[in-house]
């Protein structure tokens, strides 16, 4: 049994790839590993995932060589606003080769940049079906932006041109304005951009001094977007207490933080200038209300003066009518002060003569009846004096002991009894005595 | 005593012998009475017009 060579072996396969797949084809991979070797040369790693997207169902190497790299990549960067990276799906034309020593490998021919931007837009709408299906996709973008934009927390990369620029701009502003700003320092771009921003954003939400987030990436050579476009990523910025200004956006493309910030503008410089309006306006604002509370102030003087020219000359008017008014009144309580007493003391005098005189009648009267009753009593004395029956003729009769004799039983025959007429007495001794 | 008082006890005296309730031993008593009490109202009235006199001429 005559055994190959391991190079012999390989020599075959070779030949059997050169001549079953001679022709070069369009591959659908996603870049698993991507670098760009000192040569020039741009070796990748290509992979294809099962459904769940967890397991790998196949893999291939593959190499750009250096000129193609230089002819492709940057036609690539400039559709996609993305470099060759790990975790891009491409479509690339690739010819299969077979080396004996270094095996199997793509050489690639050509790229499709729009495969990729399909599907960098189909990740995008994803997301964001996914914040709308959570509820959030317009929570930051309906809040309203403060009056005064002045505490500005800044996340960007320390170093970046672009947040020098942003800060030169700001603080330059023409207006005068004063901005209180802060960077929070993250990475901006590769594969640590995610957790990076969201550490600077969870930093600035804790502080309850900022009016917005200004989240910036430096400028220069077009980078890596797809970075941004992130789950939760873009769940912490829609959910940002405080307006979110993003300026990470490319000129022919977007992020998904574009679609959910409260403000998108396109470069740090263009952020600034967003802030420094909106101070303008409301400088401007505040001008036009300083203008209106002077021309009110002033109408408001103006009346005032003409109230009080008005009250300098209805005043005395008024006082004086008031015046003349209270004098009436005086006078009249005077005159019925004068007139009162005097009425009074009438009054009481006229009283006090009734009551004199009606003691005076009266007195007088009670003397005259007196004197009427013993008058009359006189009389009435006089008509019972027995002197007087005595001259009409009566006589009184007393018996012998001197008793008047009213009755014929108190004497007998021979009594003595004396009689005792108008002119003297007579003595007589009864003969006889008849009873009635 | 106050002018009132004196008032009031005229009045009762005139009208008691208005009705003739005084007994006439009486009567000379209480005219007398009657009379120092006119005596005193008088004093009093006049008084009191002078101070009001002189006052109103103040």
């Amino acid at each position: 049994m005559t055994a190959l060579s391991l190079f012999e072996l390989n020599q075959r396969v070779r030949a059997a790839i050169e001549q079953q797949l001679d022709d070069t084809y369009w591959v659908e991979a996603e870049i698993a590993e991507a670098r760009l070797a000192q040569n020039g040369h741009f070796y990748l790693e290509f992979i294809q995932k099962d459904a769940s997207g967890r397991s790998l169902v196949a893999r291939a190497r593959a190499v750009m060589w250096a000129r193609t790299y230089h002819l492709l990549s940057p036609l690539f960067e400039r559709s996609t606003g993305e470099r060759l990276r790990a975790g891009l799906k491409v479509r690339v034309e690739a010819a299969v080769e077979f080396h004996e020593l270094y095996g199997l490998s793509l050489r690639i021919v050509d790229i499709d940049p729009a495969y990729t931007l399909g599907d960098m837009a189909q990740r995008r709408r994803e997301i964001l079906a996914q914040l709308e299906a959570d509820g959030i996709l317009e929570d930051n973008r309906s809040l309203s932006l403060p009056l005064l934009l002045k505490h500005i927390a800044v996340v960007s990369s320390a170093g970046a041109a672009g947040y020098g620029d942003f800060c030169d701009q700001l603080h330059g502003n023409e207006y005068g304005l004063y901005f209180d700003v802060q960077l929070f320092s993250a990475t901006m771009q590769g594969q640590h951009v995610e957790a990076s921003v969201m550490a600077a954003l969870e930093a600035v939400a804790n502080d309850p001094r900022w009016d917005c987030v200004v989240i910036i990436r430096g400028g220069g050579a077009t980078s890596d977007l797809a970075d941004f476009d992130s789950y939760p990523l873009a769940a912490a910025v829609a959910q940002m207490p405080i307006p979110v200004i993003v300026g990470i956006g490319h000129e022919r493309d977007d992020t998904v933080l574009d679609y959910i910030a409260h403000t998108r503008v396109k470069t740090p410089t263009a952020a600034a200038a967003f802030i420094i309006d909106h101070g303008a306006q409301q400088l401007a604002s505040l001008d036009e209300w300083q203008t209106t509370i002077l021309q009110n102030a002033r109408l408001k003087i103006e009346a005032s003066k003409q109230q009080l020219t008005r009250m300098t000359t209805l005043l005395p008017r008024t006082f004086a009518l008031v015046q003349e008014r209270q004098q009436r009144r005086l006078e009249q309580l005077a005159t019925r002060l004068t007139t009162a007493p005097r009425q009074q003391f009438l009054n009481a005098s006229h009283r006090l003569e009734l009551v004199s005189n009606r003691l005076a009648q009266a007195a007088r009267m009670n003397v005259q009846n007196a004197k009427f009753k013993v008058q009359n009593m006189e009389q009435k004395l006089a008509a019972l004096d027995p002197a007087l029956l005595l001259q009409r003729g009566y006589s009184l009769t007393f018996t012998a002991d001197g008793r008047l004799l009213r009755n014929a039983d108190d004497i007998k025959a021979n009594d003595i009894i004396t009689t005792r007429l108008a002119n003297g007495t007579v003595q007589s001794q009864v003969t006889w005595k008849k009873k009635q | 005593m106050t002018y009132e008082t004196a008032m009031r006890r005229l009045e009762m005296l005139a009208r008691e012998m208005e009705a003739g309730d005084v007994a006439i031993d009486l009567l000379a008593t209480k005219l007398k009475e009657a009379q120092q009490l006119l005596a005193f109202c008088k004093q009093q009235l006049t008084k009191a017009d002078k101070e009001v006199k002189k006052l109103l001429d103040e």
